[in-house]
């Protein structure tokens, strides 16, 4: 517990509870009358969930929490008239009428009732998102990737500190088996002196368009200008609320961090157990090779995997590698390690077990998997990586401060203005 | 002569007129506008016939490329409806301490949503000479604009705004809540700054005010935050304060505050708490750096309360020694609530005595205990229970014999795999096949000598049923090395289509490029298409997708090219190139434009090698690119080699 803000020292790592390492021993589920519930959940003890833009993958991840009986949905905020709907429609079937709905997530939030709320929106609003709800003294499960910005990552992190509340990102491979009998491995020294570890991404790209302007629908269909939030204005095209906003620079955060925040997360987590991050970042056509300071690489690349899944990482040291996906196949470099492995049946898109996790934070104040320091500290890398590739050339990062070494320009690329009247 | 200078200019202003030209043109021609340099960009600003699009992607380079000289511009436009945050945008980007000076101007003689936003600026630059502006804007009766300045104020976080912001909270104002969240901020960075006292103050000015129960729990975790090791008084309080939202602050910060008084403070405290506190309380003690003395969490594990009793097990299996064990193997072989984290802890703990004590039960167990036991042993791999486990596998007890069966997946050894492939293979659809086959999954991947394990499933595979086959391919494959291939490719050249069809499968999927040559052959030689054609695919997936040698994948385009008979598998040829960013490829490609039937996909792999080779070749990327455009290529690839033929004869010049 400290004030400072997310910046990078082994010594305040090393001071808290936000760190990974003991994750891996025993990733156990704390039975339901230790959490302080007993038997069937008592509705006193019922955590009253809320959604805030619910999409595809938000859906899939509302389904895991409505199959654990403590959570109870009470309701949905939705800039899209069709999108809340939807949701209402399949909460009340699970849970009866009384689902509310709200445009403006704004008058949801003051609701007392609501202890924790479900953020699946775009990417442009999870920071902001989640900061709204984290202020209004609720718990927080967010989708990835959690912010467009170097700023904004650390914004992040700072507020949930500042409120005491949990914060799970939805970067679900931190609870995912076959990720962490990998990064065991390299934890436990089986794999030698890493020398480097790969992060599959997505080869970066930005696009500062807009799409030609068309009428605005009305704002109780889609309130255009809620959708926009904190992201500058621009003319109304259908395209962008039917999901085609990826892409946008204004938007999205481009290609890295879009499964980076998986995959750099891991490698991350995996190579120096969050405490710290690289300091070199050049760019490559398709992705970013970062070193740490220990001389430790971190390939950040699209091609060239053993076909495991998507967002597949790689570890090799002196003695060893290993390389997993979301298969939950693991393939390594000797019968020794692979002698070491178990059945693993949870493939990396699930978020079963990650939802678990959230629960048992929530009731213990433990915090969850994958908290709002390990995350801005792994989307720092990312956008790190992203402003190196728009610039072209290498850039150096003193990780004590988060700022760029001697380039100005890649300083002045880490933080966006906001439009009023958000602000982080 | 013209000279680089004139050539840039003239360039722009083509661009220009163009971008004027049409609107809808003007939204998709953002690279060119964010390739202007500064001055450039501030004399779009200016531009009267400018669109909204223009001046936007105008001020977002100025963010980046800005100077002083820039300032005006931006200014001009903090009133605009549309474009304030584009030039807020600008204006935030650019060091110089003039911003500072017209933003505070500007938000003098600016109103509503543009005010606003100036104020955010402010705060976003922590303008420290602000405070007195600020001040007088909180008691502002437009709450967005009140509302902004105390994040503002916030942001500066120094003892002025400290005092300001704590004035405030002791008056009667509407948005206290936005006051106090600035307040949290402001305190946060007076404490960071080493001004405890100050921040203590300020928390403590929040906590007087009143304020939601949320924000005032922010005060007391800044409160913590900033006591740190002095900060046992304010914990204990928390953890005894009747409500559970307090409380909760306390779990959280019970596993922060650093030292040993506050670690033998809340060790005393456990005992008193209600049960369901206690087991919260323990499960964070057991989390803090000198952790809980074994022999009270043993004692806490025979509490009466059954909350107590089970967070002391889920602690003992988390960090327990050899003195817990009676404890979680009773209450792993019990199906109670706490049965799975003992299960667990007994399969990760890593000290003497488990293993022999796991087998003692083992020895006595019935049943589902038994089943559990085995579990454990299988997850340790504990070799003295291979022979327990042989023998359940023909238990008359159906829990028993399935456990035994998976447990053999880990603990049985290469002479012995045969009596998993035996039951995996059986004729009969029961739950003990099933179990088996999952065993010797398991066993085919652990046991170190994976040729040897290659052999014996390769030496089974005949006479065997199409499915139980295919069960072996299919493991081959997830073992991979060589003798597996053997096994596999001897499978693919077999007469019996089930076989070859499966056979041809697992070696399209081959893990690495050791099917390479393999896969080559049949392409090459096997007698039905359908089968060549699958094996060239595999063959262009390897050279595709997997980690290559540049010089290696080239080959390997050049054979698939050649073994390829139909477009589409040459199509597909296609895009190993594009993994292989160089000129030469690039031109490669290229020469592939006259074909009528691959110029798009040799068009597609063109623009994605020209797309990562133009910041060093753009000569070699403007001829290419003029070829594709010429030849028509169709679909996105077509407007992208536009757009970089635009940009390498850019770059050329």
């Amino acid at each position: 517990m400290s004030h400072q803000r997310v910046t990078y020292t082994r010594r305040r790592f090393l001071s808290t509870a936000a760190k990974g390492s003991a994750l891996l021993a025993v990733p156990m589920i704390v039975p339901a009358r230790a959490l302080g519930l007993d038997g069937a959940v008592a509705p006193s003890e019922r955590i009253a969930l809320a959604g805030l833009g619910i999409g595809g993958r938000g859906n899939y991840v509302l389904d895991c929490m409505m199959d654990e009986p403590i959570f109870q949905f009470i309701a949905i905020a939705d800039p899209q008239k069709s999108r809340r709907e939807a949701v209402q429609q399949k909460a009340e079937k699970k849970y009866g009428p009384g689902v509310a709905m709200y445009r403006d997530f704004r008058e949801m939030l003051p609701r007392q009732d609501i202890d924790a709320v479900l953020i699946a929106t775009g990417d442009r609003w999870h920071t902001m998102a989640s900061i709204c709800v984290a202020k209004a003294g609720k718990d927080i499960y967010c989708e990835k990737p959690c912010s467009m910005t170097i700023e904004e990552s650390q914004a992040l992190a700072d507020t949930m500190r500042r409120y005491g509340r949990i914060y799970q990102a939805g970067t679900q491979r931190r609870s995912v088996a076959n990720f962490l009998f990998a990064t065991e491995l390299c934890h436990s020294g089986k794999l030698g002196k890493l020398t480097t570890v790969h992060a599959n991404t997505l080869a970066p790209a930005t696009n500062h368009d807009w799409l030609p302007g068309e009428p605005e629908p009305t704002m109780d269909e889609c309130d255009w200008n809620l959708w926009l939030g904190p992201t500058p204005w621009r003319p109304y095209n259908q395209q962008y609320v039917q999901g085609r906003w990826r892409g946008f620079f204004d938007f999205h955060g481009g290609g890295i961090l879009e499964w980076g925040a998986h995959t750099v997360d891991q490698c991350n987590w995996a190579a120096v157990n969050d405490q710290t991050m690289p300091v070199l970042y050049e760019p490559t056509p398709t992705g970013c090779v970062a070193t740490y300071e220990n001389g430790l690489k971190l390939v950040m690349r699209e091609e060239g995997w053993m076909g495991l899944g998507t967002c597949s990482v790689r570890y090799e040291g002196e003695d060893g590698w290993v390389e997993t996906g979301d298969t939950g196949r693991l393939e390594m470099s000797s019968s020794q390690l692979r002698s070491e492995q178990r059945s693993y049946s949870e493939v990396g898109t699930s978020a079963v077990s990650h939802v678990k996790n959230f629960i048992e934070a929530i009731k213990t104040r433990k915090p969850a998997h994958s908290n709002a320091e390990v995350v801005a500290t792994s989307h720092i890398i990312c956008h790190a990586a992203y402003i190196a590739w728009q610039l072209g050339r290498p850039l150096k990062l003193d990780p004590a401060k988060v700022e760029f070494i001697n380039d100005a320009e890649a300083n002045r690329m880490r933080s966006r203005a906001l439009r009023d009247p958000w602000r982080i | 002569m013209l000279n680089k200078a004139t050539l840039c200019g003239a360039l722009i202003t083509c661009i220009l007129i163009a971008l004027a030209a049409s609107e809808a043109k003007a939204q998709s021609n953002s690279k060119e506008i964010m390739a202007l340099p500064p001055g450039q960009l501030v004399a779009l600003l200016q531009k009267a016939d400018a669109t909204e699009f223009e001046k936007a992607k105008a001020c977002q380079r100025l963010a980046v490329v800005g100077t002083r000289d820039a300032i005006p511009a931006l200014v001009a436009l903090l009133g605009d409806e549309h474009l304030n945050l584009y030039a807020r945008f600008g204006l935030e980007g650019i060091p110089d301490p003039a911003v500072d000076d017209a933003l505070r101007e500007a938000a003098t003689k600016l109103q509503g949503r543009q005010q606003v936003g100036v104020i955010d600026s402010i705060g976003q630059r922590r303008d420290a000479k602000a405070v007195d502006l600020l001040k007088g804007l909180l008691s502002n009766a437009d709450p967005a604009l009140a509302s902004a300045a105390a994040g503002a104020l916030g942001r500066i976080g120094n003892s002025e705004a400290a005092a300001v912001l704590k004035a405030a909270l002791a008056q009667p104002m509407p948005l206290r809540g936005d006051i106090a969240d600035g307040s949290l901020a402001c305190a946060e960075q007076l404490a960071s700054a080493g001004k405890k006292d100050e921040a203590m103050a300020l928390y403590a000015a929040v906590l007087q005010a009143d304020i939601a129960k949320h924000v005032k729990i922010a005060a007391l975790t800044g409160q913590l935050a900033t006591l740190q090791a002095e900060g046992k008084d304010v914990l204990l309080a928390q953890l005894q304060n009747a409500d559970r939202d307090f409380f909760r602050i306390g779990l959280s910060a019970a596993r922060k505050l650093p030292g040993t008084e506050i670690g033998n403070a809340l060790r005393e405290l456990l005992g008193k708490l209600p049960a369901e506190r206690q087991a919260l309380l323990l499960l964070a003690l057991a989390d803090r750096q000198e952790g809980l003395p074994q022999a009270q969490v043993l004692a806490l594990a025979k509490s009466d309360a059954p909350a107590v009793r089970e967070a002391a097990v889920v602690v003992l299996a988390r960090k327990g020694d050899a003195t817990a064990l009676p404890i979680l193997l009773d209450a792993a072989v019990n199906d109670g609530p706490v049965a799975v984290a003992a299960r667990d802890g007994l399969k990760n703990l890593k000290f003497d005595g488990i293993d022999a004590a796991v087998i003692s039960r083992l020895t006595e167990a019935k049943g589902s205990a038994k089943a559990v036991l085995f579990d454990i042993a299988g997850a340790r791999r504990i070799a003295a229970a291979y022979a327990l486990a042989r023998q359940s596998m023909t238990a008359a007890d159906e829990s028993e014999r399935l456990a035994a069966i998976v447990a053999m997946g880990q603990l049985v050894e290469l002479a012995d795999i045969d009596l998993l492939m035996g039951q995996a293979l059986a004729a009969a659809d029961t739950p003990q096949r099933k179990a088996a086959q999952e065993a010797l999954s398991v066993a085919a991947r652990r046991i170190a000598d994976r040729d040897a394990v290659a052999v014996k499933l390769s030496g089974a595979i005949s006479g065997l049923t199409v499915e139980n086959q295919t069960l072996l391919l299919e493991l081959l494959g997830r073992i991979a090395g060589p003798k597996a291939l053997e096994g596999v490719v001897a499978a693919a050249r077999s007469e019996d289509d089930g076989v070859k069809n499966a056979a041809t499968k697992v070696l399209g999927d081959w893990p690495n490029a050791e099917a390479a040559d393999s896969l080559l052959d049949l392409a090459k030689t096997d007698k039905e298409a359908k089968y060549r054609i699958r094996a060239l695919r595999g063959y262009i997936r390897i050279a595709r997708q997997l980690q290559l040698p540049d010089d290696k994948r080239l080959a390997m385009f050049r054979t698939a090219m050649e073994v390829a008979k139909r477009p589409d598998d040459q199509q597909i040829s296609l895009e190993i190139l594009s993994r292989i960013p160089s000129v030469e490829t690039m031109q490669l490609a290229v020469s592939y434009l006259g074909d009528a039937n691959l110029k798009s996909a040799a068009g597609d792999s063109a623009v994605k090698i020209a797309a990562k080779v133009i910041t060093t070749n753009p000569k070699e990327v403007s001829d290419a690119m003029d070829k594709v455009v010429k030849a028509d290529v169709g679909g996105k690839s077509a407007d992208v080699a536009k757009q970089l033929l635009d940009q390498a004869k850019a770059n050329s010049n």
